[in-house]
């Protein structure tokens, strides 16, 4: 992960390292610290695909507002990802235009 | 769930709001949609300006933790709830829809609302401007020093107003380079000081210029700048700036959601960028239920925004006939004299003429004389048009006004205060950290320092404690073509006795090597005093040392 080592004023405590997926490849992150936040330590740049161009989206607010850093958290779509907090095992995804919910998407295909 | 007052946003001021108002014995709620407490304090690494009977000195991040564990000693009287987005404001039923962790709902039903969101960040068109990579500022002040992520490798910032110029200083502090500022204006928009701390290390700032456009297809892999004429059009030869973000620091917008949903009359203040609530003196908005506080309040600064927190706190548990009234129109007097204080300085107009758009008529003639009371004066009006002291470096012509008299300089042990304040800004750690009474007292603080040489010991406490790193001292005594020059030092790897150390010169280019004798951390704050020998004819220009890559 991509992290500051040392820093001349402050000093990193980082919570529990926890497991996750992001478009089925494992990663790691810390529990408590927003999943975009992991991703991005990660080497994740794209979190998000607009509707209509298909341009990518990344982190860009960091505070709940901007909508660009959409993802798909454990079948759930439009989660702000840079104000959720990381969970062991969260199944995390890139999400393509609005999102739809795993339940509606299953209505629809019967 | 119901209490007495709802505070919407944890951060500076609202946690000002909530304390003001759990010491009159209120019952507090406050939501705020981050997962911590301290809004964007728990970022700002630098130490603020202000008084010193207030945080001045103090970095943010102290400041937060400090307010933060006074809320944590009213538990019971402060409810906190992180994760929790205030989504809508009913008012018949007065209540307050909240969301938690993106899922679960329920409301809020608050005898009164202060409402201290913040602002959010403002974006500029450029091609390529929704590229991963491209960041606002707030953003990588999260990854970097809330979250300790290193953001990129090499980053343009566009924006020389306070933030650009903070973030970029934290951006060199985590390691990561900063290839350039750009800047619309013809002049940085931030304090001076906070530009010239930056020039000093080597990094650009190319006023009228802008972002023309981001390169690459998935994320930023480049940036193209050009200069901007009077008329605002392009100009000159288009620059490739090499980067793998593009940070934006441009601005910010009041978020004021809430505010228009429950009827707050609003006004368009360009001063105050954006759409803010009208208010009176003691921030209470045209709705009697609703106070705002803060940057939601109009884009200023954290020192303010606590200010005005309190005053909406007080004034809250005053509406709850919880203050009596001699209490509350005393605090509330002095707490508009502290804001007087820091909206006296010369950067500080713009917010004095937003403010006076918003204030109800009957709360200015009692409370808004200090534009006639204020008047401190700078160098900044003088060299307006000098390309030079725009952008954070001190020219040449007015070095002079800045060095010790020469008579008492060269036979002075210890050596003499230099101090490269140029700017009326509401600041005043260097008199208090005296010790010999060298720095005077100010008589108001947005006055540039004022030094009786004879009284400075050349301790260099002044140099540790400034939050602009403004403060130097020369110590001529050392040899006959040697001097001691003690510069503050806030970066890594700190320089070590005995090392040789580049020095640099106000724009960041070597003039020459010189050997370290001496570090010290007189403040225990992580702002190190490095002493360092250099030729007496350069005293006068070398303002920075960095430790050469090969030790």
């Amino acid at each position: 992960m991509k992290l500051i080592k040392q820093h001349p004023i402050l000093q990193f405590s980082h919570g529990r390292r926890v497991k996750f997926t992001f478009d089925g490849r494992e990663m790691e992150g810390f529990e408590g610290e927003p999943i975009a936040a992991a991703l991005h330590a990660n080497g994740v740049r794209i979190l998000s695909y607009t509707e209509k161009h298909k341009r990518p989206r990344g982190f860009f607010c960091a505070i709940g507002k901007c909508s660009s850093c959409f993802v798909i958290v454990n079948g759930i779509p439009n989660i702000r990802s840079c104000i959720t907090p990381l969970k062991e095992g969260m199944i995390v995804e890139t999400q393509h235009g609005r999102g739809v919910f795993r339940q509606e998407a299953q209505e629809d295909e019967d | 769930m119901k209490t007495d007052l709802l505070v919407i946003g944890g951060g500076p001021a609202g946690l000002c709001a909530a304390l003001e108002a759990a010491s009159f014995g209120c019952k507090v709620v406050i939501v705020d949609e981050s997962l911590s407490l301290g809004g964007q304090l728990i970022k700002q690494t630098h130490k603020f300006f202000g008084s010193s009977v207030e945080y001045a000195g103090t970095r943010g991040i102290e400041i937060a933790k400090f307010l933060i564990e006074e809320v944590s000693k009213k538990d019971g009287q402060i409810a906190v709830f992180l994760n929790t987005t205030a989504i809508g404001y009913y008012a018949e039923e007065k209540k307050i829809a909240c969301m938690t962790n993106e899922e679960k709902f329920f409301s809020v039903e608050p005898e009164k609302i202060v409402v201290a969101t913040g602002a959010l960040e403002k974006l500029i068109p450029f091609p390529g401007n929704d590229l991963p990579g491209v960041y606002g500022a707030g953003a990588v002040q999260t990854l970097m020093n809330v979250y300790g992520i290193v953001p990129g490798e090499r980053v343009l910032m566009v924006g020389a107003g306070n933030i650009g110029l903070i973030v970029s200083y934290q951006l060199l502090q985590a390691g990561v380079q900063v290839a350039a500022i750009v800047e619309f204006a013809p002049k940085i928009g931030g304090y001076w000081v906070h530009a010239a701390k930056i020039r000093r290390l080597g990094v650009p700032i190319y006023l009228r210029h802008t972002v023309k456009r981001a390169l690459g297809t998935n994320h930023v892999e480049g940036a193209v700048i050009q200069a901007i004429n009077e008329k605002g059009e392009w100009c000159g030869e288009e620059k490739q700036i090499d980067c793998d973000v593009i940070c934006l620091a441009v601005g910010l917008s009041p978020s004021c959601e809430l505010l228009w949903q429950a009827g707050c009359e609003m006004k368009y203040v360009p001063e105050l960028s954006g759409y803010v609530p009208k208010r009176d003196e003691t921030m209470r908005t045209t709705n009697p239920n609703i106070w705002v506080a803060g940057d939601a309040s109009g884009i200023e600064e954290a020192s303010s925004a606590m200010i005005e927190g309190k005053i909406a706190g007080l004034s809250v548990s005053h509406s709850l006939a919880k203050v009596d009234d001699t209490t509350f129109t005393q605090r509330l007097a002095s707490y508009w004299k502290e804001l007087a204080l820091l909206r006296g300085g010369e950067t500080a107009k713009r917010v004095r003429a937003g403010i006076e758009k918003v204030l109800s008529k009957s709360s200015q003639n009692q409370f808004f004389e200090f534009e006639n009371n204020i008047k401190a004066s700078d160098y900044s009006s003088q060299n307006s048009t000098d390309p030079d002291f725009s952008s954070g470096v001190l020219p040449e012509h007015i070095v002079e006004s800045f060095t010790p008299p020469h008579e008492l300089w060269k036979h002075k042990k210890g050596g003499l205060v230099i101090i490269e304040c140029p700017q009326s800004i509401p600041c005043d750690p260097c008199h208090t950290n005296c010790p010999t009474g060298a720095i005077l007292p100010f008589s108001n603080i947005n006055d540039m320092p004022k030094i009786d040489y004879s009284k400075c010991s050349g301790c260099a406490l002044c140099v540790a404690s400034c939050p602009g790193l403004a403060c130097f001292v020369a110590d001529l005594t050392h040899g006959e073509q040697t001097a001691i020059l003690k510069i503050p030092y806030e970066m890594l790897p700190r320089p070590q006795v005995g090392q040789e150390v580049l020095c640099l010169d106000r724009r960041g280019e070597p003039l020459t090597t010189g050997k370290v004798i001496r570090v010290q951390e007189p403040k225990k704050d992580k702002t190190a005093v490095v002493h360092v020998v250099v030729p007496k004819s350069l005293v006068m220009k070398i303002r920075a040392v960095k430790v050469m890559e090969n030790g």
